[in-house]
């Protein structure tokens, strides 16, 4: 059922990064593919806030030159990537989609994530449209490769629509409540969300202190556990590699199946039941603390983030978006003892989940990414089977953030598509500092479901031409 | 002011209304505009709804998490 790439763009690193090292492709094909990509899809997609073209051009040129002298930086050597624009690039300001930063300099060193990214000979091609610092998930004015009338979900938005639409191989998001996962979910790419702490959020403008990740987004899970093992901390060496070939994956009903919208429950479902048909051992597990870790993530999340911003809000307040600025102002109201009580909850509910994987010997939960697709840009709520409808800033996180509270590893990956064509996300949680054994699960699945990373159709469209660019 | 309280799970959240948010936004040092007390009130009532929903967990005895502690171990291979 998967459509094969048809341009240089289209590729995943691993095929790419093969054909760049056997000389079947260079990486100022490889780039300028990218751009070509990006100058047709931008008019409508709007993923990028700055490319980096002639930066990103000239190192093409050098490193291949270097690939000409038998030398390659990395498994990344001219790969190009997408950075979300909150993450510092050297010699670019870091706006965040915010007004308030519209002067901001630019900044003096790369994101620890960059640095990594660039040592292991990845090209940065831009930086992409997030929302307003990380906070939501519409991603204004950046829209859905699938239908560009709608949301590409955030707040990694940018990178997402980016990746979807072949105008970077990979990027970069954040997450705090689900913002890698959500918009690879209704983009229709993969996304992963490490453990917390495993990856350094060094040059990362904060939302959330004691939630924030940073993570890739790619188009498979390969090229996602490829940018991790590459941007992980030192502090994460724990993690343990995916030894085992059978794996067991449990459910966790109800919270995370009510109120979907009805092809995403059947994507999910569908999926579900290939799993079992393909050897997975899946078992329901209910967790009955998901709806309050829920509770819990958004308490600490909006709190945090009110005092973040607390100082920027009072010199600068006046640039912010009215949705922000409302949020901190409240937020900023929450009583103290509250947080603690969500910080309380927190204890208990890590235990909680802890118990589950234990009790039921799981490598992993399996649930739906969001339990809509992407919703329209011009009204962006979720409407359900029964005629209600919910905002997407609600609805998103409520299956994502339950996994922020606990700092477990998750990953989102394409598992089919709506009645309206829309892709659907299945969001796969592992154990702490166990994202290889998370990975493998989120292989064996996209093998069993089939799907691959499909191709949105205004990529399709934009017709076959990998065959014939290489003998220009 | 008006900020009523409840503890027991399955009873009503508690509410704020517009004098609560001028009361507590005075306290704080915070300057909310007329025109944005009305979504204040909103937010910060969702953000009570959610503390409320807590209730159902038996926290009295635990400490704060105040670190990501991953004492569940990555799993044993």
């Amino acid at each position: 059922m998967s459509i094969q790439p048809t341009h240089p763009c289209d590729l995943d690193i691993i095929s790419a990064g093969s054909m760049l090292r056997s000389g079947k492709l260079s990486v100022a094909e490889l780039l300028d593919s990218v751009l070509e990509r990006l100058e047709r899809t931008e008019p409508d997609i709007h993923a990028y806030v700055e490319v980096l073209n002639e930066e990103a051009q000239a190192t093409a040129r050098r490193y291949d030159q270097e690939l000409a002298q038998g030398s390659t930086r990395g498994p990344l050597h001219g790969i190009p990537i997408a950075i979300k624009d909150i993450y510092d690039v050297e010699g670019v300001p870091t706006r965040c989609g915010s007004r308030s930063r519209d002067d901001a300099p630019a900044a003096g060193n790369d994101a620890t994530t960059v640095k990594l990214l660039r040592e292991a000979g990845a090209i940065i091609v831009g930086k992409t449209v997030t929302q307003e610092f990380a906070a939501g998930v519409v991603s204004a004015p950046a829209r859905n490769p699938w239908d560009p009338t709608r949301i590409p979900g955030g707040s990694s938005g940018g990178t997402a629509a980016a990746v979807a639409a072949g105008s970077a191989l990979a990027g970069m998001g954040s997450d705090t409540g689900g913002s890698i996962r959500i918009p690879a979910s209704v983009c229709g790419v993969v996304g992963l969300k490490p453990t917390f702490g495993a990856v350094s959020t060094g040059g990362i403008f904060p939302l959330s202190w004691s939630l924030d990740t940073a993570g890739p987004l790619t188009r498979t899970v390969d090229d996602a556990e490829l940018l991790f093992r590459n941007i992980r901390g030192r502090q994460s060496g724990r993690s343990s590699p995916a030894r085992k070939v059978q794996f067991r994956v449990g459910i966790p009903r109800p919270h995370f199946f009510e109120r979907l919208q009805p092809g995403v429950a059947a994507a999910v479902e569908t999926a579900i039941a290939l799993l079992k048909v393909g050897g997975v051992t899946v078992v329901e597990t209910p967790w009955h603390e998901a709806s309050s870790a829920r509770a819990c993530s958004y308490i600490i999340n909006r709190v945090e983030t009110a005092a973040v911003h607390k100082h920027y809000l009072e010199d600068r307040g006046d640039l912010y978006g009215v949705e922000l600025r409302e949020r901190i102002e409240s937020n900023a109201l929450f009583p103290a003892t509250g947080y603690i009580r969500a910080l309380q909850a927190r204890a208990v509910i890590t235990r909680s989940v802890a118990m589950l994987f234990d009790k039921h010997q799981l490598d992993a939960v399996i649930t739906p990414a969001t339990p809509g697709a992407a919703a329209p840009a011009d009204h962006p709520f979720v409407d359900y089977a029964d005629g209600t409808e919910e905002h997407v800033g609600l609805a998103y996180t409520r299956l994502s953030m339950p996994f922020n509270v606990t700092g477990q590893p998750a990953l989102s990956i394409p598992c089919g598509f709506d009645e309206r064509g829309l892709p659907v996300g299945l969001q796969i949680a592992g154990r702490p500092f166990a994202e290889e054994r998370l990975c493998a699960i989120g292989k064996r699945a996209e093998e069993l479901i089939g799907y691959g990373t499909p191709l949105p159709p205004m990529v399709t469209a934009m017709g076959t031409r990998l065959e014939t660019e290489s003998e220009d | 002011m008006q900020m009523s309280r409840t503890k027991k799970a399955g009873m009503a959240p508690p509410v704020v209304d517009e004098a609560a948010i001028e009361h507590l936004s005075r306290a704080a040092g915070i300057t909310i505009p007329p025109e944005r007390v009305a979504g204040a009130v909103e937010r910060l009532n969702d953000m009570l709804t959610f503390l409320h929903q807590l209730d159902d967990l038996e926290i009295s005895e635990s400490a704060p998490a105040s670190n990501f502690d991953p004492t569940w171990e990555a799993d044993p291979g």
